[in-house]
């Protein structure tokens, strides 16, 4: 375009070409207006198709209707005509008889007798052109019928599939609740598991308390060793004492001991004899009454001890 | 709500306004490639030429696609016409 370029450029330069990068803005992507028109014009022309066929349908219809109308309306005036006669001919017998010398009237009678034959022939046919109707209407009623069948069966298998679907809910819910019951009872077991961990332990706290109780038994032992020895010592000393005693001495010797050799120089005390006796001396006297009571301090010492062990207070 | 867009055509860094920032991006982009087309085949112009150059090229492209959307939407509505025309004769005409 000369207006759009200055004087010295050449006229096929001013666009930078026809078919350039800068011309992609106007190029549609879209097809073509007359393509789209084409195609509407493919749907208009099959709809102005349809449209004859369903006049045509239409006219070939309303011509049946009203047909079968009118064989209607000529068959139910027929049917009045023949009520109408029939009625005539139901006049009792005895009267036409008695009018015999009306011979006309009878010959009449029996051209409308006839006639009535010709137009009860003319009847059953028309009779037989309803039947077939019926027929047609009795297999369409067939037909539909058979439709209703098959749409109850449809109707039965959904519900058959909606009582599997519950039958899969419950069974569903049923396994969900025996898995609940899975996971209680495995929650039991590893309380059970804990308990029992907790028992062991506990045992063993008791078997370790046991093993002291043994322990406890030897000391008891000992201790009842000890005691039957002090009470063994306490008696031989009850009986010095009481021997001195009766002898009215104050001197205390061991008579076991009496007959042991002596070690290291010691000379062991002897038993006093006659004048002796009579003579005790406070440097002589082995166990005295404060010994004696301290040993008998021990003993009960000793006793306490046991009954401590024992549990009895 | 209109928003500052910096943009550069033609070598100008240029701050404009507008509402559709995609679109002014995509005209600026289209008025650089037309700029840039003219620089490789006038090399010796001035860039304020080529740029006013460049719009009138814009502007006569945008004249055509008026003249041609002015021309199918014509042809859409004779074509629609035709179309309802011929609908209401098969509706209408005497059956055979």
């Amino acid at each position: 375009m000369s207006t759009q370029q200055p004087d010295m450029l050449p006229e096929h330069e001013h666009r930078g070409g026809e078919d350039q990068q800068p011309e992609r803005l106007f190029s549609a992507d879209t097809p073509p207006v007359e393509a789209i028109v084409q195609r509407f014009w493919e749907t208009v022309r099959k709809s102005a198709d349809v449209i004859v066929t369903l006049r045509q349908e239409n006219t070939m219809i309303s011509a049946q209707n009203a047909a079968l109308r009118r064989s209607e309306k000529d068959l139910q005036q027929r049917m009045e005509d023949l009520l109408a006669r029939i009625a005539v001919l139901d006049v009792p017998s005895g009267t036409v008889v008695e009018n015999a010398s009306d011979a006309v009237m009878l010959a009449e009678m029996r051209k409308s007798i006839d006639r009535t034959e010709d137009e009860l022939k003319s009847v059953r046919e028309a009779n037989e052109l309803v039947n077939a109707e019926l027929q047609s209407m009795q297999e369409s009623l067939t037909a539909s019928e058979h439709r209703i069948v098959e749409a109850q069966e449809h109707l039965q298998d959904n519900s058959s599939l909606s009582e599997q679907l519950t039958a899969v809910k419950a069974e569903l819910k049923a396994r969900t609740k025996h898995f609940h019951e899975i996971q209680d009872s495995f929650q039991n077991a590893q309380d059970h598991r804990l308990g029992r961990e907790a028992l062991e332990m506990r045992l063993q706290e008791l078997e370790q308390k046991s093993g002291l109780n043994d322990e406890t038994a030897l000391r008891i032992a000992e201790l009842e060793e000890e005691v039957a020895d002090l009470r063994q010592q306490l008696n031989r000393a009850l009986a010095i004492v009481q021997m001195y005693r009766a002898a009215g001495l104050r001197h205390v010797e061991d008579p076991d001991l009496k007959d042991q050799m002596p070690l290291f120089g010691i000379q062991p005390a002897s038993v006093p004899q006659g004048a002796d006796v009579a003579k005790p001396t406070p440097e002589t006297t082995y166990l005295t009454d404060a010994e004696i009571k301290i040993l008998a301090e021990r003993l009960d010492k000793v006793a306490d001890q046991v009954a401590q062990l024992l549990g009895i207070s | 709500m209109s928003k500052a867009i910096r943009v550069t055509i033609g070598g100008k860094d240029l701050t404009l306004r507008g509402n559709d920032e995609e679109k002014i991006k995509r005209s600026v982009r289209e008025v650089n490639l037309q700029v840039q087309h003219l620089q490789q085949t006038l090399r010796e112009q001035s860039t304020p030429t080529l740029t006013v150059l460049a719009a009138l090229n814009i502007a006569e492209k945008y004249l055509d696609v008026q003249d041609q959307s002015s021309k199918d939407v014509r042809f859409v509505s004779d074509e629609l016409e035709k179309m309802t025309q011929y609908l209401e004769r098969a509706w209408r005409q005497p059956l055979p």
